[in-house]
């Protein structure tokens, strides 16, 4: 795959760089990345991953563009109101860089089709807004495989990590069930803080472009914390548990099962 | 006995378990990873009882919102 001259001077500034270089930038160009919600994280991640050229980026959201999405999810406008997510992300970020393949899919994951859909992709990455798509996800990748990149946030606080299976642990690892319904407020319950999802999900794309350039070190068996009240990052490290439900020794989880969409407030729609 | 919670001194009861800790601090234990002593704890191991100068952080599941 050979970069155009107005590739190699859109990219100049990471191609200068020692480990990207015009080889890298082939890699990013080839790279398919599966961004599933088009929310508070999926926008600092899709827009950063567009600017950087990486070629075929796919976007999951069955949403419309509601005026309380517009706090924080940078990739739709207030003249997009009512319009399906997914196509507003999808013309975003064709403005921004026209040569990529946006794929667009208005639908919610389920166990019946997620296995289709990541197949064609090379990471895959969390701005879910729900438990139970998040455990379908974790549970889904780590089944076939897939290097997933992990995001969530809350009020003033979020968490990132990087699920490589069998070289980490995955998110069962951390957290083995689901919270019970009303157990954890979703962010429309409890509020969250604009840039919030905007620093974690551009620590997500970082992780996304070292993973398709193969350089660098992720965050694979250790958690980021972030708590902006405080401004503190912290570090936890964490190894796969071996009574993991799904990636542990003996797996009680071999077949993907579907959480069910208890009520609306639970899910933060 | 005193433990260091969340970066800060917290007096609690000799012997306390993790769980009984979590559950005293209004946490649901199925809803937070427990890091002690710079570790992320195993959910099985809850039931550990704390020393004098344990250092805990709890680690929740931000899972519901972006
Ligand atoms: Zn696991």
């Amino acid at each position: 795959m050979v970069l155009t001259n107005e590739e190699i001077e859109r990219y100049s500034r990471q191609i200068i760089l020692k480990n990207i270089g015009g080889r890298g930038q082939e890699r990013l160009k080839q790279g398919k990345v599966l961004i599933v919600g088009a929310g508070g994280l999926g926008s600092p991640v899709a827009y950063y991953l567009a600017a950087a050229g990486v070629g075929t980026l796919g976007i999951i959201d069955s949403d419309n563009v509601d005026l309380s999405n517009l706090q924080r999810q940078i990739l739709h406008t207030t003249g997009r109101l009512g319009q399906p997510k997914a196509e507003s992300a999808r013309e975003t970020l064709l403005a921004l860089n026209p040569a990529l393949t946006i794929n667009t899919y208005r639908l919610r994951l389920g166990k019946e089709n997620i296995l289709d859909i990541i197949r064609d992709y090379d990471v895959i990455v969390d701005g879910v807004d729900n438990f139970p798509t998040r455990y379908l996800l974790n549970d889904a990748c780590v089944m076939t495989g897939k290097t997933l990149v992990e995001g969530g946030v809350l009020q003033w606080d979020g968490l990132v990590m990087t699920i490589k299976p069998g070289q980490g642990p995955c998110y069962r690892c951390i957290f083995p069930e689901p919270p019970p319904p009303g157990a954890v407020p979703s962010c429309q319950e409890a509020g969250v803080v604009g840039p919030v999802p905007g620093v974690i999900g551009c620590i997500q794309a970082t992780e996304v472009l070292k993973i398709l350039l193969a350089t660098g070190e992720t965050l694979t068996g250790r958690l980021l914390i972030y708590n902006a009240l405080e401004m503190r990052f912290r570090e936890v490290e964490a190894g796969r548990n071996p009574g993991c439900p799904v990636c542990g020794d003996n797996p009680s989880i071999r077949e993907l099962e579907e959480y069910a969409f208890v009520c609306e407030t639970q899910c933060g729609r | 006995m005193k433990i260091i919670f969340n970066r800060q001194e917290k007096e609690v009861a000799e012997g306390i378990s993790i769980n009984e800790l979590v559950q005293q601090l209004d946490f649901n234990p199925v809803t937070v990873a427990v890091e002690l002593n710079g570790q992320l704890l195993l959910h099985e191991e809850y039931s550990r009882k704390l020393q004098p100068g344990d250092k805990v952080e709890l680690v929740l599941n931000m899972g519901g919102g972006a």
